[in-house]
C-alpha cells in the first residue's frame, strides 16, 4: 500500500508520534494533528488522505461530530475511518456515527495493519 | 298374847323393837287410826332413838283397833306398784308410797283431783278425759301416759283401773301404775333398730351359733336376691365362698365366742348367679338373759363398688407413678401440708435421695432471688385453690441454675373438698434464651437505619419498623394492611409481579438495586433484600424485606465509576503509544537483523499486554459491582469464536500448545467479546497454572440446548477445600509450597458474572497433581433466565 496517505487524529503527542513511526515504516505517508474542528477540515482539504484513523473523545470535541460531518459532506464521505478509543465499549457508538471500524486502545500492531490494508485494499464495496 | 307381849316390853325400846312390834319397816313407820287417817310417820333413820314404854303402850293400844288394816296398809303402802284408790266419782282417796315416788307428790297432794297435776302437760287433757269417762262409764280405764315431777323427771307409765262393788253398788275405784319407761325405751329402741336395720345400705341377717339362718332384711333380699321365707332355715355357709370357709370362718366364729365380735372381708357368693360379692362383714354375738351365746347377728356392705374404685385408684395411682416417673418433665403432687411425692425425674434433676419426701426441704433449690416469689406465689393459689403457675431459677445437679416453669394444678376429692397439688415443673432454659434473643432480635430490627418490613404472600404489609418510618415517611398505621406497591414508582410497577413471583418460588432477591417512592413522592435509589419467611412445615407464609437508601452510595458509585473510567482511559493513552512504539521498534530489530533486541521488545510488549488487562479488570469488576457490564448480544459462530481466542492466544505464546478438540456447529445469541473474555480468562489460567505442562485442551461440544466449552490444563489442580471459593472475587488459589502467581484475582469473578448473566453455568473438575478442567455452558437460544437475568443486572 506505497504511497497511500493516512490522517492521524489524536490529542495526544505521544500516540501521534508513535502512529507516524509505525505508519511510516510501513511506507504510508502519515500526516498527523492534535487540533480538531476546521483545523482537521483544512488538513482533509490539503492533504487529500485515503484513510483517516480518528479518536473517538478528542479535548474539546467529540470525534464521532467530525465523523458524521465528513460522512455527510460529499467530497469526505468515501474516505475511510477507524475510530479509535481507550473506552473499549465505545465500539457501537463509532460505528453509529458513520465510522468504518473501530479499534480499543491499546492495540496489536497487526490487527491494525489488517484494518487498515482492508480499508484500502478496496476489497469492501 | 297380849300380856306376853307386854310383860316382855322392857322401859325403853328401839326402833327395831317397835317395827318388830308394829311389823313393819324400821325406817319408815306410818299409822293409820280407825278412820284411816295417818296418825304415826317417820321415825327416822337414828336407830339409836328410844320410845318411852308408856308411850308404846299407849300407842298400841290404838294399833289394836287398827292392826288388820294396818297390815293390809302397809302391803299396799310398800308395793312395787303405784296404788290409787277414789271414789265413786273418780276423786282420789288414797295413794302409796310408790304412786308418790312416781309422781313426785305428797298423798296430800293427790287428794282428791289433785293427783292430776302429776301427770305430764302433752298427756294431761287426755288422760283426765279418759279416767272421768271411764269412771262415770264405770269402765274399767287402760292407758299409757306420762308423769312429770314437780323437778321435771318424766316417767313413762301404765295405769289401769277397776270399779269396785260394794252390794252391786259402785263404791269407787282401785288402780295401778306400773313404770314401763324402760319397756318404753326398749320398745322404741327396738323400732328405731328395726327401721334403721332395713334403713341400712347393708344386708342384715341373724344366725343362731351353728350359723343356721333366723333373719333376713330387705337389703341382704336384694343382694343376694333371695327372699327372707327363702333364706330362712338355711345356713350361712350356702352364702360364703367355698374358700372363706376353709381358712378363715372357723377362726373368725372362734374370735366371736371369745370376744364377742369379728369384722373382715368376706366375699359371699350368690348361688343362683354365680355371682361373687366382695363385703365387709361384722358379727356379734346375741345373748340370752344368762349371757349365753345363742347366735349371731352378720353385717354385710356389699364392697364391690368400692372394690373397683379402689382397684382402678390403685391402677391409675400406679399408672401415675409409672407415667411420672418416665416423664421428662419434673412431676409433683403437694398435700396440705406440703409435699407428697415427686417423680425419679425430680430426683434425679437436683441430684438427691431423700428418705422422705414430704419433709424434705425442696425450696433450697430454688434460687435465692427467686425463692420467696415462689412461696408466695404458691401460697396465694393455695389460699384460693386456684392454678399455680411460676418461672423461677432451679439448681441442677450440676450446679447450674435452670430457668424452669411449674405449673400446679388443684385436686380436689369427690366431695369437691381441695387436697393440694399436681404439677410439673419444666426446663425452659433454651426457651427463656430464645425468648431473650427473639427480642433482642426484636429490638435490632426495631433500631435499625434499614427500613424492615414483612409481606405475607400476597404482597401485603404486615410489619414495619422505625427505619422503614425514617425511609419512606409512612407510619406504621398506614402501611399495615397495604401491599408493597405502593412504595413502587410508575417506572418500578413491573417489580411487583416479579418479586410475588420469586416469593412464591421461595427464591432469595439478594441485593437487589432499585427504586422507591416515598410518601412525599420522592425518589429514593434503594438496595432490597427479600428473603422467604416460612413456617414450621417449611411452606413460604411471607416474606421479609430490608431496603436499604443507597443515593448517596450510588452517587459515590457513579465517582467512582466515573474516576475509574478516567483512571483508565489515562493509563491506556500512555500505554497505546508504548505498545505501538515497542512494536515499532521490534519491526525495525528484525529488519536490520537485531534479533536480541527484538527480542526484549516482544517481552516488553508482552507486559504491557499485562498491564492493559489489569486495567480492564479493575473497569470490569468496578462495572460487575454495579450490575452495569454492558452486553450486546449478537448471533455468532461458537466454533469460530473458539477458533480466532486460540489463534490469537497461540501467538504469544510458546509455553503450551493450544489444542482444539470438537465442534459445536452452532450460532449462539450472546455477547462474543464478552464470551471471548471468558475464553480468554480460563486459557490464560490454565497456562499459568500447569507452567510444568506442554498442553492445554480446549474442547467444545453441544448437548440438549446448550453449548459446552471446556479447558484442560495438566497443572497442579484445585484442592477441593478451595474449589468453591475459586469464583469469590479477589480470590487466588494458595499454595505455600509452590510460587505465587500474578493476578488480581478477578478473572474468574468476572468470568463467572459473565456466564451466569447468558443463562449459563461454570464450574470444574479437578485433581492434584494431575490438573483441573474449567467447563462454562450457553444456552444456544435466549431463554426465560436470559430474560429474567436482565431485571437484575441493569
Amino acid at each position: 500500500m506505497k504511497n497511500k496517505k493516512i490522517l492521524v487524529v489524536d490529542d495526544d503527542e505521544a500516540i501521534l508520534e508513535a502512529f507516524e513511526l509505525t505508519l511510516t515504516d510501513a511506507d504510508y505517508i502519515v500526516e498527523t494533528t492534535a487540533k480538531n474542528g476546521t483545523v482537521v477540515d483544512n488538513k482533509i482539504e490539503k492533504f487529500h488522505p485515503d484513510l483517516i484513523v480518528l479518536d473517538l473523545l478528542l479535548s474539546g470535541s467529540d470525534g464521532r461530530n467530525i465523523t458524521r460531518r465528513l460522512k455527510s459532506d460529499p467530497k469526505t464521505k468515501n474516505i475511510p475511518i477507524i475510530m479509535i478509543s481507550a473506552h473499549p465499549n465505545a465500539k457501537k457508538s463509532a460505528l453509529e456515527a458513520g465510522a468504518e471500524d473501530f479499534l480499543a486502545k491499546p492495540f496489536e500492531m497487526t490487527v491494525l495493519m489488517k484494518k487498515i490494508n482492508y480499508l484500502l485494499s478496496g476489497k469492501r464495496k | 298374847m297380849k300380856n306376853t307381849q307386854q310383860n316382855k316390853f322392857p322401859e325403853l325400846l328401839t326402833i327395831k323393837d317397835v317395827s318388830t312390834l308394829l311389823k313393819c319397816h324400821p325406817t319408815t313407820l306410818r299409822i293409820w287410826d280407825k278412820n284411816g287417817t295417818l296418825k304415826a310417820l317417820r321415825i327416822g333413820k337414828r336407830k339409836t332413838r328410844r320410845y318411852r314404854r308408856e308411850d308404846v303402850e299407849k300407842f298400841i293400844q290404838k294399833y289394836d283397833l287398827i292392826e288388820e288394816q294396818t297390815q293390809n296398809n302397809t302391803l299396799v303402802e310398800f308395793a312395787p306398784v303405784g296404788i290409787f284408790e277414789t271414789d265413786a266419782k273418780g276423786d282420789c282417796l288414797f295413794v302409796n308410797k310408790r304412786w308418790c315416788e312416781l309422781a313426785g307428790l305428797t298423798p296430800e297432794q293427790a287428794l282428791g283431783q289433785g293427783w292430776v297435776q302429776a301427770l305430764h302437760p302433752e298427756d294431761k287433757e287426755r288422760v283426765f278425759r279418759e279416767w272421768y269417762e271411764a269412771a262415770k262409764a264405770r269402765k274399767e280405764f287402760v292407758s299409757e301416759y306420762r308423769f312429770r315431777t314437780p323437778k321435771g323427771k318424766v316417767t313413762w307409765l301404765q295405769g289401769s283401773g277397776i270399779a269396785l262393788k260394794s252390794k252391786g253398788k259402785v263404791t269407787g275405784h282401785l288402780g295401778t301404775i306400773t313404770d314401763i319407761s324402760e319397756q318404753k325405751q326398749t320398745r322404741e329402741k327396738m323400732e328405731y333398730y328395726s327401721h334403721l336395720l332395713e334403713s341400712l345400705s347393708e344386708a342384715v341377717f341373724s344366725t343362731d351359733t351353728k350359723l343356721t339362718i333366723l333373719s333376713w332384711n330387705k337389703i341382704a333380699e336384694k343382694i343376694f336376691n333371695v327372699t327372707e321365707k327363702e333364706a330362712m332355715g338355711k345356713s350361712l355357709d350356702t352364702f360364703v365362698d367355698v374358700e372363706f370357709i376353709d381358712t378363715t370362718r372357723d377362726d373368725a366364729i372362734k374370735q366371736l365366742m371369745t370376744k364377742r365380735t369379728w369384722s373382715g372381708e368376706v366375699i359371699f357368693v350368690v348361688r343362683k348367679s354365680g355371682k361373687r360379692i366382695p363385703a365387709l362383714s361384722t358379727g356379734s354375738v346375741v345373748q340370752d338373759a344368762n349371757e349365753k351365746h345363742i347366735g349371731f347377728v352378720t353385717t354385710v356392705l356389699d364392697i364391690t363398688d368400692r372394690k373397683q374404685v379402689q382397684e382402678k385408684l390403685k391402677e391409675s395411682e400406679s399408672r401415675f407413678r409409672t407415667l411420672a416417673d418416665s416423664s421428662p418433665v419434673l412431676m409433683w403432687v403437694n398435700g396440705l401440708k406440703g409435699c407428697e411425692f415427686v417423680n425419679k425425674v425430680y430426683l434425679e434433676f437436683l441430684g438427691v435421695q431423700p428418705d422422705n419426701v414430704t419433709k424434705f426441704d425442696w425450696a433450697q433449690f430454688i434460687h435465692p432471688g427467686d425463692r420467696q416469689m415462689y412461696v408466695d406465689k404458691y401460697l396465694q393459689a393455695f389460699k384460693k385453690h386456684k392454678i399455680f403457675e411460676a418461672q423461677f431459677r432451679f439448681l441442677r445437679a450440676d450446679k447450674q441454675y435452670r430457668w424452669m416453669k411449674s405449673v400446679g394444678l388443684p385436686r380436689f376429692g369427690t366431695n369437691g373438698e381441695f387436697l393440694g397439688y399436681v404439677g410439673s415443673t419444666f426446663d425452659i432454659t433454651d426457651l427463656k434464651q430464645a425468648e431473650q434473643e427473639t427480642q433482642k432480635a426484636a429490638a435490632m430490627i426495631e433500631s435499625s437505619d434499614d427500613a424492615i418490613f414483612s409481606l405475607d404472600t400476597k404482597g401485603i404489609i404486615t410489619s414495619w419498623n422505625k427505619g422503614a418510618e425514617h425511609l419512606y415517611g409512612y407510619s406504621k398505621n398506614e402501611v399495615l394492611g397495604k401491599t408493597t406497591a405502593l412504595l413502587m414508582p410508575p417506572n418500578k410497577k413491573d417489580d411487583f409481579p416479579m418479586i410475588m413471583k420469586q416469593l412464591k418460588r421461595g427464591k432469595t432477591i439478594d441485593h437487589y438495586e432499585t427504586q422507591r417512592m416515598t410518601k412525599d413522592g420522592l425518589i429514593l435509589e434503594v438496595a432490597i433484600t427479600i428473603s422467604p419467611i416460612k413456617n414450621e412445615a417449611g411452606q413460604i407464609i411471607g416474606a421479609s424485606k430490608i431496603a436499604r437508601d443507597i443515593t448517596e452510595r450510588k452517587k459515590l458509585e457513579q465517582r467512582k465509576d466515573d474516576f475509574i473510567a478516567l483512571a483508565s482511559h489515562e493509563l491506556k493513552t500512555p500505554v497505546t503509544s508504548l505498545k505501538m512504539f515497542s512494536q515499532a521498534l521490534e519491526q525495525r530489530f528484525k529488519k536490520i537483523g537485531d534479533l536480541q533486541s527484538a527480542k526484549y521488545l516482544t517481552t516488553m510488549n508482552k507486559q504491557l499486554d499485562k498491564l492493559t488487562e489489569l486495567v480492564n479488570g479493575l473497569l470490569d469488576l468496578s462495572r460487575v459491582q454495579q450490575g452495569k457490564l454492558e452486553y450486546r448480544k449478537n448471533k455468532f459462530s461458537v466454533d469460530d469464536l473458539i477458533h480466532e481466542t486460540l489463534q490469537n492466544i497461540q501467538r504469544i505464546t510458546d509455553s503450551h500448545k493450544i489444542i482444539s478438540d470438537g465442534q459445536t456447529r452452532q450460532k449462539i445469541v450472546a455477547d462474543k467479546d464478552r464470551v471471548g473474555q471468558v475464553l480468554i480468562n480460563l486459557i490464560n489460567n490454565a497456562i499459568k497454572y500447569s507452567p510444568d505442562a506442554k498442553e492445554v485442551i480446549i474442547s467444545s461440544k453441544k448437548v440438549d440446548s446448550q453449548v459446552i466449552i471446556s479447558v484442560k490444563d495438566f497443572g497442579m489442580g484445585i484442592p477441593k477445600s478451595e474449589q468453591k471459593k475459586i469464583f469469590d472475587r479477589f480470590f487466588q488459589v494458595n499454595n505455600p509450597n509452590a510460587k505465587t502467581y500474578p493476578g488480581l484475582g478477578l478473572g474468574l469473578y468476572i468470568s463467572r458474572e459473565i456466564v451466569t448473566r447468558h443463562g449459563g453455568k461454570i464450574w470444574l473438575e479437578s485433581k492434584l497433581n494431575k490438573g483441573t478442567t474449567f467447563y462454562f455452558s450457553l444456552p444456544i437460544a435466549q431463554t426465560e433466565e436470559i430474560k429474567r437475568s436482565k431485571i437484575t443486572s441493569k
